[in-house]
């Protein structure tokens, strides 16, 4: 599978939750073996996969070209914008039972601008974030003495 | 007011390979040339920017 994909002009935006970003979070984090035999022939295992097989011809290569990243902070109101002028995104895939994917970046005349206050500007609305599993701890204020004089 | 241009690279070539049964990342990076235009109120907000552009640490319930 060789593919091309050629992006011109388009704006993506970077937000701290992305789902996308966590799912390929758990493929590069995979769960630990149970097998202690599995663990044990693994770098062996890797060691014989990488040097002997023969990668598929699996590719993937993209060009973005005056493509903008919005980048937005958490709890902050600053925001940066990344414009790639042009960029070529080259991928190798082997996955499967090993694994070992490789990724040629090449960057051409990437500009960085940032704001410290975006508030006055008109920004895409924030993705909402539903997640289970993990509890986010904020310190707030909060009354007690609401809660002590229903009781 | 608005934008304000604070880094430019050039050019810049970066290899990312996953060796993925033992999660492990390699990363080549070359021919790389920052440039930065920023003053002390722009450092600040740059440095602010990155530092809030990761994820923050969060508690399993479990």
């Amino acid at each position: 599978m060789i593919s091309r994909v050629a992006l011109f002009n388009l704006n993506f935006e970077y937000f701290v939750f992305n789902p996308w970003l966590e799912k390929l979070t758990t493929i590069l984090n995979p769960t630990p073996a149970t097998n202690s035999t599995t663990s044990a022939s693994s770098s062996t295992s890797e060691n014989v996969a990488v040097s002997t097989k023969i990668s598929p011809p699996a590719q993937f290569n993209m060009s973005l070209s005056d493509c903008t990243i919005g980048l937005n902070p958490l709890d902050l109101p600053s925001r940066g914008l990344l414009l790639a002028t042009s960029t070529t995104v080259r991928g190798q895939w082997d996955f499967r039972d090993g694994g070992r994917g490789k990724f040629d970046v090449s960057l051409n005349r990437v500009h960085l601008f940032c704001i410290d206050n975006a508030t006055n500007l008109v920004l895409p609305a924030r993705p909402t974030r539903i997640r289970s599993g993990a509890r986010k701890e904020y310190l707030n204020y909060f009354s007690v003495r609401l809660f002590t004089e229903g009781c | 007011m608005g934008y304000a241009l604070c880094a430019t690279m050039p050019t810049g070539n970066a290899t990312i390979r996953f060796l993925l049964e033992s999660a492990r990342a390699e990363i080549d990076v070359e021919d790389v040339s920052i440039q930065l235009d920023t003053c002390a109120d722009s450092t600040q907000t740059l440095g602010d920017l990155f530092n809030c552009l990761k994820p923050p640490i969060e508690v399993d319930e479990g």
